[in-house]
């Protein structure tokens, strides 16, 4: 067998950033932990997105280091201590701008999957 | 933020990092535990969704900055602990790359002195040698008449000064006589340098003239050893060579004259007006300038050019068209000084360079032999999930460990390497070839390039490797890879071949300096001393003092038990500077342009010397003045001049006297062995003296154990007369070939390295060949193979690749072993027999490293090698 490291196989590729975005927009509805953002976007996603835990962690961490979330150990409804993420100012901000982004991206491509019959022609 | 405060803060992240991946598996498992399944599998299911727990803490870590900082005290903390549990290995590889790196360091460290740092002039590259250069004679020279042509040239130079060739004066005065170098100069010398004294000041325009020249410059070390560095030392007199001279000022200590000779004074220079113009007055002067700020080198040497030319018609025949052939040529002073060992340098650059290379390959092989024996733990990281990137630069860390710890080690023998190499740069070029920031700076950008160089290959390799294969029991067992074999033998194919290349530089060196031993200098330098005892010049001698003089100094030292024969000469052989004649004009024939040196000889100088006598008779005392004037020539000047006949009882018209000839002596290689034989034209010293003399005396035996008493016979007649330059004929002849020995030992022992560095690698690999074949030769021998079928195995697989190794090596030394082309006597670049002498030697040695390992392969015992499974 020839060995292929791939670890991130069967999943659909977020496209850039947009892995930031769900889990800002994930934490609109109220501080979250790790696991339950993960839950939270299959479940929103009609369980199609699943988000590698080697994509998620460091994505936490990476808004966290920029300041869009700040993190907190709580206790969890199970009394479970979990360290929940909760959206800053600057994350809101950052969210509106993704939203308005992605609005964008999906009108482009919309465009492009199903042109409009272009005037005069027959 | 100190480190400490960092490192606290990490760690505590870290303890996060934990804690929130174990909720995370916590919380998933609960949800299982919640759906029905039992608490073992809960857990078992979400541990095994989550992923991979140390990659994903891995990338989340990288997420925090550092990270690589982190990375790398990880793999230097690893790496390290990795060399020392191999301490041979390292051992092996640190003393590998400590010769290497020392060499090169060493060297960078004086083409750094003399090479790449300016001169010790203020913007020195302004400052231009200037010269002129004739085919006829092959010399840069520039003549007096040029030199005052060009003074009045404007707009090119800021400052134009000349000096005369450095010559010994007599200093008296002191305890004893003492020689010492004058540079005589004229007063814009210093403001050319741009120099200021330590002391005093510097000559004025004019002085130099007749009536204005009785003053002096000194040396720091003259001021500090003869005037004890008397504060008061201006205006207090020195004698020089009979004459008072007042000093007015003391040069700082590093004050260094261009091609310097150590000077102790300077003494002001003035052309004498009768020197302006061609003719027997005319003299040669080196020329230096300083550029004025805009001119460029270009446009300065066409101005002195055309001004050159322009007094081509003032010159007699035969030099009214010199400058037909000959031109100017201007060259930055620092260019000009070094224009010798510049080449010389380079070489020894790249043959270090080369040594350097030869280490990294065997260090190579090593590290690759190593990550064989290391592919399961590399499969273990990588299982583990190490990425490729993380297991090479891991690798890369511990070769670049060990190239820093070569270099470490490489540099403590730096001072010691560096004092041999300046042995053989001229003085007064070589700054003081420090090791200082920018060298260390070299030698660690020098230790990871080395790293990188010789740990890509195996890290690549090792990271590459297949990970279910190697993790499985006993493979490996049967040979390595094929991929990894040819690239442990092309290492031992590059050691080989640039030993190869260093091995023939070295040869052709020997092979010339074998040569130059076996010319016939002519003379023979057995038991004999040797003296400059010039005296001095001006009205104190006129010439029957001088004639007188030597007359009774040799008197006395043939007097001297144990002394043969005594003699004197004015061009003593083997000494750089000799005077050059042209136009004799031998009876019945027309004026010869036959280039050649005159001599001056008294009686016994060529029975002193060991010259022979070929046909006619030597001078003797009757060849005095009044007597009829004779010379004796050498035998190519007899063979230029009569050629096919007897030169003796011809005459010859030399300086509008006929002469005739008594006797032809045989050739003498007087200039250097390496040299071509200039003609020479001996006449006798009764019938015309000299002052500048050099005694030569034949004993029988010890010759130094003479000096003193020739000393004492000197002091004897003259008082104030000091002897310089006191050596045996043979001590001149050993240092006419010093450069050429030097250089020889130099590329030698590093060819010699290079040899031993490459045995080294094939000893290397076929020790490891036989190791990791143990089992194999084993089932050869259960099978009946015997032990000479075991050994020309081995030994068929060594010469393939040694054969390989010389043929490259070969084909790149008969590219590159042009750049020796000036370095070598009388052989060629590609001179075969070297070549096959070293393809010979390196063959020879290279089998010997196979054949030791390879007999160990035939003692293999086929029931331990089975049963080592």
């Amino acid at each position: 067998m020839k060995p292929k490291r791939e670890p991130y196989q069967n999943r659909i590729e977020l496209l850039q950033g947009t892995l930031d975005m769900l889990i800002l927009q994930t934490l609109q509805w109220g501080p979250q932990h790790g696991y339950g953002i993960s839950q939270s976007i299959r479940g929103r996603s009609g369980e199609i997105l699943q988000v590698e835990t080697g994509s998620l962690y460091p994505a936490l961490h990476r808004l966290e280091k920029q300041g869009w979330v700040t993190s907190q150990w709580k206790q969890t409804e199970s009394n479970q201590r979990a360290k929940f993420y909760r959206l800053s100012p600057a994350g809101k901000r950052q969210l509106v701008s993704e939203q308005a982004r992605w609005a964008q991206i999906v009108n482009a491509i919309a465009e492009i999957m199903n042109p409009a019959p272009e005037e005069g022609q027959p | 933020m100190s480190f400490w405060d960092w490192m606290f803060r990490r760690r505590r992240r870290e303890e996060e990092l934990d804690e929130e991946v174990r909720s995370h598996v916590r919380m998933a498992a609960q949800e299982r535990i919640e759906q029905g399944e039992t608490a073992e599998q809960a857990r078992a299911s979400a541990v095994r969704e989550f992923g991979n727990i140390t990659l994903v803490k891995e990338v989340t870590r990288d997420m925090w900055g550092f990270r690589w900082l982190e990375t790398l005290l990880q793999d230097l903390r690893y790496g390290l602990r990795q060399l020392r549990r191999n301490p041979g290995f390292t051992a092996v590889a640190v003393l590998t790359l400590a010769l290497g790196i020392g060499a090169n360091t060493a060297i960078f460290t004086v083409i750094d002195a003399v090479l790449l740092q300016p001169l010790p002039y203020p913007d020195s590259s302004r400052v231009v040698w200037v010269t002129e250069f004739m085919p006829q004679t092959g010399r840069d020279t520039v003549l007096t008449p040029e030199y005052a042509a060009w003074e009045k040239v404007e707009k090119i130079f800021d400052q134009f000064g000349a000096f005369d060739i450095t010559r010994g004066v007599n200093l008296t005065g002191g305890a004893q006589p003492e020689r010492i170098k004058a540079g005589h100069v004229t007063p814009s010398l210093f403001p050319v340098l741009g120099v200021k004294p330590a002391l005093g000041r510097t000559f004025l325009p004019g002085e130099g003239r007749p009536g204005h020249d009785r003053v002096a410059v000194v040396s720091h070390n003259l001021w500090q050893g003869y005037f004890n560095a008397d504060p008061n030392v201006l205006g207090k007199s020195l004698i020089l060579d009979g004459a008072s001279y007042s000093v007015i000022g003391v040069m700082p200590r590093q004050f260094m004259h261009p091609g310097s000779s150590g000077e102790g004074v300077w003494l002001p220079f003035a052309v004498p007006p009768e020197a302006e113009r061609p003719g027997m007055a005319m003299g040669i002067v080196s020329v230096i300038g300083r550029l004025k700020p805009g001119v460029g080198l270009e446009q300065a040497q066409s101005v002195l050019e055309v001004v050159a030319r322009r007094m081509d018609n003032q010159y007699p025949p035969p030099w009214s068209r010199r400058h037909a052939s000959a031109h100017v040529s201007l060259n930055p002073l620092h260019d000009w000084l070094t224009r010798d060992v510049r080449p010389a340098l380079y070489v020894m650059l790249g043959a270090v360079g080369l040594v350097l290379l030869i280490a990294c390959a065997n260090v190579a092989n090593l590290l690759l032999a190593r990550a064989v024996s290391r592919e399961k733990e590399i499969a273990v990281r990588a299982a583990i999930g190490a990425g490729r990137a993380r297991l090479i630069r891991q690798m890369l860390t511990e070769s670049t460990l060990l190239a820093v710890g070569g270099g470490g080690l490489g540099l403590l023998l730096v001072p010691l390497l560096t004092t041999i190499l300046q042995s053989y740069v001229p003085g007064s070029v070589a700054a003081h070839a420090d090791v200082d920031l920018r060298v260390l700076a070299l030698t660690l950008v020098c230790c990871v390039l080395a790293g990188i160089l010789f740990g890509l290959a195996p890290a690549l390799t090792a990271s590459k490797l297949h990970l279910t294969e190697s993790l499985k029991e006993n493979t490996g067992h049967f040979g390595e890879s094929k991929t990894h074999r040819r690239l442990r033998s092309g290492m031992v194919v590059v050691q080989l071949g640039l030993s190869v290349v260093l091995l023939v530089g070295a040869g052709l060196l020997v092979r010339s300096f074998l040569l130059l031993l076996r010319v016939n200098s002519g003379i023979d330098p057995h038991n004999v001393l040797t003296a400059e005892v010039w005296l001095p010049p001006g009205n104190i001698y006129d010439t029957s003092h001088q004639r007188e003089f030597y007359r009774q100094v040799l008197e006395r030292v043939r007097s001297m038990p144990g002394v043969e024969f005594a003699g004197a000469t004015t061009e003593m052989p083997f000494t750089m500077f000799n005077a050059l004649g042209n136009g004799l004009r031998p009876e019945g024939q027309p004026e010869s342009n036959v280039l050649y040196c005159p001599g001056i000889v008294t009686p016994k100088y060529f029975q002193a010397m060991g010259i022979r006598l070929l046909s006619g008779r030597f001078f003797d005392e009757h060849d005095a003045a009044g007597a009829l004037p004779v010379v004796i020539l050498d035998q190519s000047l007899a063979h230029a001049l009569f050629p096919g006949q007897d030169a003796v009882g011809r005459r010859i018209m030399d300086d509008g006297t006929w002469r005739t000839v008594v006797g032809v002596v045989a050739d003498t290689h007087h200039l250097g062995l390496s040299e071509h034989v200039m003609p020479e034209l001996f006449s006798s010293y009764l019938q015309g003296p000299s002052g500048f003399m050099d005694i030569v005396v034949r004993t029988s035996s010890d010759p130094l154990s003479y000096v003193s008493a020739l000393r004492n016979a000197v002091l004897g007649v003259d008082k104030n007369q000091p002897l310089a330059d006191v050596k045996t004929m043979e001590q001149r002849l050993s240092e006419s070939l010093s450069t050429r020995r030097e250089r020889l030992l130099l590329l030698g022992s590093f060819a010699i390295l290079a040899v031993l560095i490459a045995a080294g690698g094939v000893y290397g690999v076929t020790a490891y060949s036989v190791t990791r074949r143990t089992h194999e030769i084993g089932v050869r021998v259960a099978m009946g193979a015997r032990r000479q079928d075991i050994m020309r195995m081995m030994m068929v697989q060594g010469l393939r690749i040694i054969l390989l190794g010389i043929a490259v090596g070969l084909a790149g030394a008969l590219v590159l072993s042009r750049t020796l082309a000036n370095f070598l006597y009388h052989t060629a670049p590609t001179d075969p027999l070297t070549f096959a002498t070293v393809s010979f030697f390196l063959g020879v040695i290279a089998c010997l490293a196979v054949y030791l390992p390879a007999r160990r392969a035939t003692k293999v015992d086929p029931m331990v090698a089975l049963r080592d499974e």
